[in-house]
């Protein structure tokens, strides 16, 4: 059979060889952004059929987009070191990821609930699946 | 660790102790089916499976070895619980409603029965079930000896009594109750977790002078301590990242609760809501780790002799003793929610997985024989963690990343992928297991570690990955189009 998953697939199996290379040839950069193609791949493949919905398609891209920049700041900051400046508590990288890296991936987990009932998993499809495959539960 | 031995710490634990056993009395009337031993009858609602998963994630490792690390490394060790908020995304998403919904068409107790529903045969359920029993040894035996080292502490007496009280309580609950005694600790757990984690929070910031002025502290001793990446290299907080977001989707403790829930509706708030809860727990991780150095680095407090000791130390010397009862008993809930959750898959992985694959079907009376070994690996366990402590830190490291890499490829990948095959499989969980053990055992003997700091279940992780998605191209042969009409449809919906 060949679907869109076939395709996601493939782009995974290239991002886990993409963060392999990066490894054995030590380029942080790289590794750190193949890893992040293959997290946000990892959420394409489990929307499968719902990841045709733009709003889907857009907010992950959205997602990969915010995970290069701010893995370009970290770059950026590593690079330019400088003085103790604090951003809220921490110097600037760190706040990168602390009020970056660390809570952005929310933004996955509150799309997966506000498409729910539209495209994860609507009402119509699921009464569906079990009239044709749920198994009647035993009385308790 | 030092001993407490604070009569506030004592009541605290003790009250602790005597409420997860008469959680375990209240399971015990309600467990009669393997089902309800295994799968808790298929009854959480959305508030107990957040607050269950995440506690049953957040080991003693969290509350301890956590803040250990951020003494040790400053912030690179945060890059592993970072990585939460985007893991739990992944495993709701990936997993979530096609477990929930395998789970609703056949019998499906245990994560090798998803596996041998996906793929058919008797080799991919064989595979995931010795996968299962090597993990739990490993896991069970570092949370059994972290719930004797707490007691020591909190109590002050001997180990032997330690381990004696605190797997009393644990054998009960769980040999009682099964998994719905043990998810209904997890929560009670869950929330003694999150109270110790704020106050923790509150009191780290007051001790160090706030978090401008414990920044400020660590950049005058090194600036890389409280950089981004901590003292150690990119590559290696990457590979953590990487391993840790996508291994939470490779945790069979926290992914087979999916089988658990009630309604596949019930899914619908869960990623956000594990991934708030679970940031809120690993603020005591963050915090207690860089108060310490913080208080070191000026004077205020001598270096300790090892790492794990900042918790146990900021514990008893800068918050009060209710609130360091609190958080001992917060940190027991992590451990032996966590070895509960292991023993229900050990438990179902010898009496369940390893007869269905090899005889092709259950134990006659299921459930005793449920109850029976249950007691007997936690008495294994507890005799391997006393006398095999070496073996047993080795399988505790391999933990996380053997689950990762035999898990991740073959489960969600596989539940997500119509061309994935049985044969990919066993060869992934082969390799990701050999790879593994092999690399971790080169790097204990100091006779191979892999180079810029990349963590072994991340590279077996990624192997395994590659070598699931290229023996099932080559295996596929059609397989894909004559898949079970309930498989296909829980792959398609």
């Amino acid at each position: 059979m060949t679907d869109r998953s076939d395709r996601v697939v493939g782009a995974v199996f290239l991002a886990a060889l993409a963060c392999l290379i990066a490894f054995f040839f030590d380029f942080w950069g790289l590794f750190g952004l193949a890893a992040c193609g293959l997290l946000v791949l990892g959420l394409a493949l489990g929307y499968g059929g719902a990841r045709n919905s733009l709003a889907i398609r857009l907010s992950l891209a959205a997602l990969f987009a915010a995970y290069a920049l701010l893995l370009a700041g970290l770059i950026w900051v590593d690079r330019a070191g400088g003085g103790p400046r604090l951003v809220m508590g921490f110097p600037l990288g760190t706040a990168l990821l602390v009020y970056g890296i660390w809570p952005l991936p929310l933004v996955a987990g509150l799309l997966y609930a506000l498409l729910f009932r539209s495209s994860v998993l609507p009402e119509e499809k699921l009464q569906k699946f079990l009239a044709e495959h749920g198994r009647r539960e035993p009385d308790r | 660790m030092p001993i407490a031995a604070s009569p506030a710490i004592i009541v605290c634990v003790a009250v602790y102790l005597v409420c997860c056993f008469g959680i375990g009395v209240w399971s015990l009337r309600r467990t009669r089916t393997a089902a309800d031993y295994f799968v808790a009858g298929r009854s959480l609602g959305p508030f107990v499976m957040t607050i269950a998963t995440m506690a049953s994630i957040m080991s003693g490792f969290g509350f301890v070895g956590g803040p250990g690390l951020v003494y040790e490394w400053g912030m690179s060790s945060l890059w592993m619980t970072f990585s939460a908020t985007i893991g739990f995304a992944l495993c709701w998403v990936l997993l979530g409603k096609r477990l929930r919904l395998l789970a609703g068409t056949r019998e499906i107790l245990t994560l090798p029965d998803a596996v041998a529903a996906r793929y058919g045969g008797r080799g991919p359920r064989l595979a995931m079930a010795a996968a299962l029993v090597l993990g739990v040894l490993g896991y069970l035996g570092t949370q059994i000896l972290a719930v004797g080292m707490v007691l020591v502490a909190v109590f002050g007496i001997q180990l032997p009594l330690a381990l004696l009280i605190g797997l009393g309580v644990l054998a009960f609950y769980t040999v009682a109750g099964g998994i719905l005694a043990g998810v209904y600790n997890d929560v009670f757990q869950g929330i003694v977790m999150l109270v110790a984690s704020g106050a923790v929070l509150y009191y780290a910031l007051v001790s160090g002078g706030g978090m401008s002025q414990i920044s400020a502290n660590l950049w005058a001793m090194d600036p890389k301590f409280i950089g981004p990446w901590g003292t150690r290299e990119p590559l290696a907080d990457l590979s953590w990242y990487l391993l840790f977001s996508l291994g939470w989707a490779g945790q069979p403790h926290g992914i087979t609760k999916f089988l658990m829930l009630r309604e596949p509706r019930d899914l619908r708030w869960g990623a956000l809501s594990t991934g708030m809860v679970y940031m809120v727990c690993s603020l005591l991780w963050m915090s207690i780790g860089l108060a310490m150095r913080s208080l070191v680095q000026t004077g205020v407090e001598k270096p300790l002799a090892q790492p794990d000791l900042a918790a146990p130390v900021f514990l008893m010397h800068y918050t009060p003793p209710v609130v360091a009862g609190v958080v001992f008993a917060g940190l027991l809930a992590a451990i032996m929610s966590t070895a509960n959750s292991f023993l229900n898959l050990g438990a179902a992985a010898v009496v369940r997985d390893i007869p269905m694959a090899l005889a092709g079907r259950p134990p006659r009376r299921e459930l005793l024989w449920s109850r029976l070994v249950t007691v007997v690996l936690l008495s294994g366990s507890a005799v391997f963690a006393l006398y095999m402590e070496n073996l047993v830190a080795l399988l505790g490291t391999f933990g996380w990343g053997t689950f990762a890499a035999a898990i991740v490829p073959s489960v969600t990948i596989g539940m997500n992928w119509k061309r994935a095959t049985g044969t990919a499989c066993v060869v992934s969980i082969a390799v990701s297991l050999a790879l593994n053990f092999t690399l971790e055992l080169l790097s204990r003997h100091r006779l191979y570690t892999l180079p810029h700091g990349m963590s072994v279940g991340c590279l077996a992780l990624l192997v395994s990955l590659l070598v699931f998605i290229a023996v099932s191209w080559m295996t596929d042969r059609g397989r894909s189009e004559r898949l079970p009409p309930d498989v296909k449809a829980v792959l398609e919906i």
